[in-house]
């Protein structure tokens, strides 16, 4: 098992929203960031569209982790989505501590369209912490 | 028809011409937006975050209405309308005939490279061996001489440039797509316009030339605009302040205010400089709370919506320190290139003060070509060289030929708006940009067309029930994508996926023959839908929605991934791993693709009449502007006299008269046919939604008292009217002979079918409901009554206004003065109103002058805390100082005192730059007071409509969207929403107007194509998503018991999707189906 984790290379969803951290992802594609290859993006309208059920659902069929970048608060291309979806994943969050399941899977963060260089250090962060924390037990509990 | 052409050329596409330019587009006018950069953008480009909220904000300018007609992605990336044309690199040479008929001729600047072919890889500046400063990062890096004019945007061609390429020739045999011509040549166009709109802008004040400052010389002065490069996280520092000598970060910073503003050769205030300096020492302290900031300044001129505000929290939250002081020299200590600053200290000294950095906040100019443009144009610039519509330069042209002219020049057909007018910031650059659109759009309003829909409309309820066929293109981009990854191996997994019916890799899918090959590919193949794996240009250019128009197919059929941007670029040499996660990616998309719906689009027919509450100089203005370019309007005022506080004003500081301006506009609004208007009415309700509303107006003279709102009961059900169909009227309807209103409920029956309810109980002269398209809020405000300096007390204390009042009337006599003293911020500024009331330091300026005028033996003394004489207003502070008025400043909490003595009025002041104590016993007392909003509780509540801390209507983006609210189809102006001047009143009547236009035009509203629905057998009426949409789409149907979503208005952020708890609410193009398969190729094998 430890042999398995060593060379552990997690996989983790990424929803970002169209109007900030997608674009700082084509920022740092633009300038050539170097950053790991572990994440698996998904380009969504704005954070507050992705329901804590994608995340749930993204965990239980076997991603390591789940990001949602959104716009930092008061940027929001529609209001206040970023801040709608932040009070979903705190609940989110609540629900699983609740049920002893981990929530530290689960990452919020707010990237805005020029954070180029936040996007790249943001990525290389939660693989540094998937590979720490090694595969999501999760999907262990189920066999689909 | 008239024989005007309906086509405009808009100058400069800094962010008052993207706006002109979107929202003339919109309005259904071909648009030609250059500028002489090889780039979009202009100054704001460079910066990052703006006051008075720290946020950008800018892609709040996008259309809301028909929105897939333009981009749909952070504007700085681009931006893309069907109806506007973009050429960059072009200048105007030369302009022929008149308003309605130009001919200009554009001369442009060839890019070198192809734009077209470019894939921009960047071998080419690989290769290039020349290196200079790169102006976009102020020289703060180097770039080549073949470069990306805005380095971290995709959608950039390479750009030769010309001054400094030595045509070696090696970026020509490197570059893979023979895309570079060092031949080419400078190509020369005419255009035929109909009118004209100058948005160029301005530049920075060169710092070189005040030498006093060091800069240039010692490398830790820098500019405003330098800073911003350092600070953003796009910029060569990737964010982290530091600076220039040795990167450090810097202990302390000084800013110096008004370099190259407020002096003899510019005596004019930037505007902008005081609020950028404050913004760029919040985003300091805020991610640095240690580094020491202070500002030195002569007068902190925070004079806009909210800006007061944000000058406190910086000088008492965050610290940054605040010294009145004009620096006169900085010296640089040679060993540690820290700079040295002679400035005054508190108790008067001049003392010697260490920075590690100078900020130097440079104003605006006008420029450098600036003038041959106005030349070529023929329009009139002002002596500092701005073209400036105010009179002060010209006399003769002007709105309404009483002096006040907003947004035109000395040319009929050719508006100006933003800096290239006067300095200003980019909130007032939006107004104005908005009015000078209006005038456009007066002019041309014959040549109006309805906006092409470039939106196919061929997706069909059976499409969505055809057997999903896709084809996946993968571009290998001529190898520059193969090197990092294994295209092909992506190629054969994709053809194991199901209901794949082609996989294809290209060279170049971005390339016209390609396309054409890959159009063929698709047709041959019968496929319905197609995944391309691609790069971010292709994304930005919009080249899949071309290719889904061509190939017939819904644009949400096609789909694109970014493969190199997103993976080949940022996971080099780890090709295996990178292949997997394109593998993964192009199964997501085709995932996501299979199961997508087709989604027919919807519309609302808008109503073609607005309603403008308010009747006083901006409810008028906005409905002129409306009428004028064939709209009805319903214009409503609770008194029984048109005019607002515009009658009490009879002087200004330029000269216009304001009387006049009263008395032609009123006659222009009663003479107008299209304008009905309704004296001594209150609004008693509106209800629906942008396009389609319904206004209760009840007559307030009858005393009847007003309907409670019926918000929420009125919904307008899908499928709207036909237009005829909606009650409809003529004048003589609706106002008859005695200026009652006269529709009647008969009439209204036309609207049972939308579920409106008319109040019963009201009797039909009294009470009317008119289907209304917008709704223009115009409630003004008023100088508020001071409760301090013996106001009401006594005779000789008088407010600014009722001084003009007495003098005009002649109950005072000027000859017969001896001393006034004016007291400026009484009640602004303070604790109580913490904002700046804006207007009162002109007015004062403006009557102290006429005072010296008419007695020049008069003494006037203006006690003031900051004078807000902005713009091209510093002129006559200068000038009002020249002619002997005194200007004596206090403090906040040092305020004068004003006692009686004797019988006469005595002032005591603290003087502060020579010390002592000033009496003064002046024969009058003057009052600056504070504006204040009337307030509009109900009218608030009736449209949902945001009110500020301070008692003002709350727009939608205090930046972007300065007139608008975010529920869509009501408009603000005037003093409801915040405290301006005549001139800016007038802008932004017409901005509101032209905003308003923006529905009225259409005939139809369309929706986007991402829209949330509702699975109406699963709604169970609860309401939760109608609380959480912030732009008012979704209401519930009473009839129905559930909710429905009006979707022209839905922005599609699936905001209520996520919060309906019986999975009702879906949203097109990213239902659970499609997450769920996608989350499903993400992990499983």
């Amino acid at each position: 098992m430890d042999n398995v984790e060593k060379d552990f290379e997690p996989v983790f969803v990424g929803f970002f929203c169209n109007w900030c951290t997608a674009t700082a992802s084509d920022v740092a594609g633009t300038s050539r960031m170097q950053y790991p290859v572990n994440v698996r993006p998904i380009r969504t309208m704005c954070s507050s569209s992705v329901d804590p059920l994608y995340v749930l659902r993204a965990l239980l069929g076997g991603a390591d982790g789940v990001m949602i970048g959104g716009c930092t608060p008061g940027d929001c291309h529609y209001v206040s989505g970023n801040l709608k979806e932040r009070r979903r994943i705190v609940v989110l969050k609540t629900i699983l501590n609740t049920l002893d399941l981990e929530d530290k899977r689960i990452w919020l963060r707010w990237i805005s369209a020029a954070e180029g260089r936040k996007y790249a250090n943001t990525m290389i962060e939660i693989t540094g912490k998937l590979k720490a924390m090694g595969h999501n037990p999760i999907k262990d509990y189920w066999s689909i | 028809m008239s024989d005007k052409t309906g086509a405009v050329l808009v100058i400069g596409a800094g962010i008052g011409g993207i706006k002109a330019s979107l929202d003339l587009a919109e309005v259904g006018f071909k648009v030609y937006l250059i500028d002489r950069a090889p780039a979009m953008g202009g100054t704001l480009a460079q910066l990052d975050k703006w006051f008075p909220d720290n946020h950008c904000g800018m892609c709040k300018v996008l259309p809301i209405f028909s929105r897939d007609d333009s981009s749909q992605f952070c504007l700085r990336r681009g931006f893309i309308h069907q109806n506007v044309e973009t050429l960059p690199l072009t200048q105007v040479v030369g302009l022929e005939g008149e308003a309605g008929n130009f001919r200009v001729t554009l001369s442009s600047v060839p890019a070198g490279v192809d734009q077209d072919l470019c894939i921009g890889c960047g071998l080419c500046a690989q290769v290039c061996p020349v290196e200079v400063p790169d102006e976009f990062n102020e020289g703060l890096v180097n770039r080549k001489a073949i470069y990306l004019p805005r380095p971290t945007i995709p959608s950039n061609s390479y750009t030769i440039d010309w001054k400094n390429c030595t045509r070696c020739g090696a970026c020509v045999e490197k570059c893979p797509l023979h895309a570079i011509d060092l031949g080419s040549e400078t190509k020369t166009t005419t255009l035929e316009v109909g009118a004209i709109v100058l948005s160029s802008g301005f530049e920075e004040f060169d710092p070189h030339v005040a030498g006093q400052y060091g800069y240039g010389r010692y490398p830790n002065v820098v500019t405003s605009i330098d800073l911003e490069r350092i600070i953003s996280p796009c910029g060569p520092f990737e964010g982290q302040l530091a600076r220039p000598s040795d990167k450090a970060i810097p202990t302390s910073i000084a800013f110096l205010q008004c370099v190259g503003s407020r002096e003899v050769k510019r005596n004019y205030c930037s505007a902008a400089c005081c609020m950028y300096a404050l913004k760029e020492a919040t985003l300091i302290k805020e991610s640095n709370p240690q580094v020491e900031i202070e500002i030195f300044f002569m007068d902190m001129r925070t004079f806009g919506k909210g800006y007061y505000r944000y000058y406190e929290r910086a000088r008492d939250e965050l610290g940054v320190k605040f010294t009145r002081c004009r620096v006169p020299v900085v010296k640089q200590d040679f060993q540690t290139k820290n700079l040295i600053l002679t400035v005054m200290d508190e108790s008067r000294n001049m003392v010697e003060r260490q920075f590690d950095m100078v900020v130097l906040s440079v104003g605006q100019t006008p420029a450098a070509e600036f003038s041959s443009l106005c030349q070529t144009l023929g329009v009139r610039q002002n002596q500092w060289g701005f073209c400036s519509p105010s009179v002060s330069v010209r006399k003769n042209v002007s709105v309404t030929e009483n002096g006040f002219s907003v947004a035109e020049t000395s040319r009929e057909g050719i508006y100006v708006c933003g800096s290239a007018a006067a300095p200003k910031d980019i909130a007032d650059t939006m107004i104005e940009a908005d009015a000078a659109a209006c005038l456009v759009s007066k002019l041309l309003s014959q040549e109006r067309q309805q906006p092409i829909e470039a939106v196919s409309q061929t997706e069909t309820p059976e499409m969505a029930d055809e057997e999903p066929r896709l084809a996946i293109f993968l571009c290998t981009c001529g190898g520059e994508l193969t090197t990092g990854l294994d295209i092909s191996a992506i190629a054969e997994s994709c053809r194991e996926l199901p209901d794949v019916v082609l996989v294809e890799e290209i060279p170049y899918l971005c390339q016209r023959d390609t396309l054409e090959k890959v159009k063929e590919s698709i047709r041959e193949s019968n496929a319905n839908r197609a995944v391309l794996g691609v790069c971010a240009p292709f994304v930005y250019r919009r080249l899949s929605q071309q290719l889904a128009e061509d190939t017939g197919l819904p644009s949400f059929f096609v789909r694109t991934v970014n493969l190199r941007e997103e993976i080949a670029w940022v996971h080099e040499n780890n090709r295996e791993a990178a292949t997997e996660k394109g593998k993964r990616m192009v199964r997501m998309a085709a995932e996501s693709l299979r199961w997508q719906s087709a989604s027919p689009l919807s519309s609302i027919a808008p109503q073609g009449s607005t309603l403008v509450i308010g009747g006083g100089l901006a409810g008028m203005v906005s409905a002129l502007a409306l009428a004028e370019q064939g709209f009805e309007v319903h214009l409503v005022e609770r008194s029984a006299e048109l005019g607002g506080n515009l009658r009490e004003i009879f002087f200004t500081l330029q000269g216009g008269d304001p009387q006049k301006l009263l008395q032609e506009l009123t006659e222009q609004v009663t003479s107008n046919s299209l304008i009905h208007i309704h004296k001594e009415t209150n609004v008693a309700g509106i209800s629906g939604c942008a396009g389609d509303f319904v206004a209760n107006l009840v007559s307030v003279s009858k005393g009847v008292p007003p309907e409670s709102p019926s918000t929420g009961e009125i919904i307008p059900l899908n499928p709207p009217l036909e237009k005829g169909d909606k009650g409809e009227f003529d004048d003589e309807d609706s106002v008859n002979s005695e200026g009652n209103i006269g529709i009647t409920e008969g009439e209204n029956s036309g609207n049972g079918e939308k579920g409106v309810s008319v109040t019963k109980s009201v009797s039909v002269t009294e009470m009317v409901s008119i289907p209304i398209g917008a709704v223009i809020v115009a409630t003004g405000g008023e100088g508020s009554k001071p409760a301090e300096y013996l106001y009401g007390e006594r005779q000789d204390v008088v407010t600014q206004t009722e001084l003009e009042e007495r003098i005009t009337s002649g109950d005072v006599d000027v000859s017969k003065l001896k001393s006034v003293v004016m007291i400026q911020c009484v009640g602004s500024r303070n604790k109580e109103r913490h904002y700046c009331s804006r207007i009162c330091c002109s007015q004062a300026l403006t009557n102290a002058l006429m005072l010296k005028e008419r007695n020049p033996g008069i003494e006037v003394v203006i006690l003031y805390r900051d004078m807000m004489s902005y713009g091209f207003e510093e002129e006559y502070y200068t000038k009002a100082r020249d002619n002997g008025v005194t200007f004596v400043r206090y403090e906040l909490d040092r305020k004068p005192e004003v006692k009686v003595e004797g019988d006469r009025l005595e002032i005591e002041v603290e003087e502060l730059v020579l010390g002592g104590r000033l009496t003064i016993q002046p024969d009058l007392l003057v009052l600056s007071v504070a504006i204040v909003p009337h307030q509009q509780p109900e009218l608030s509540q009736m449209l949902e409509l945001p009110i500020d801390e301070d008692g003002f209507f709350q727009e939608a983006e205090p930046k972007f969207r300065p007139v608008d609210f975010v529920k869509d189809g009501i408009f603000v102006c005037g003093l409801a929403h915040s405290p301006r001047n005549i001139e800016e009143t007038i802008a932004q009547a017409r901005a509101a107007a032209l905003r308003a236009t923006l529905i009225l035009s259409k005939t139809q509203l369309q929706s986007g194509r991402m829209v949330s629905e509702v699975r109406e057998r699963w709604c169970v009426g609860c309401e939760i998503c109608v609380g959480v949409c912030p732009f008012g789409a979704r209401v519930k149907d009473e009839n129905k018991g559930i909710v429905v979503v009006r979707e022209a208005l839905c922005q599609g952020c699936g905001a209520c999707v996520t919060a309906c708890p019986s999975g009702a609410a879906r949203l097109r193009g990213f239902s659970d189906k499609q997450v769920f398969s996608m989350l499903d190729a993400v992990a499983f094998p």
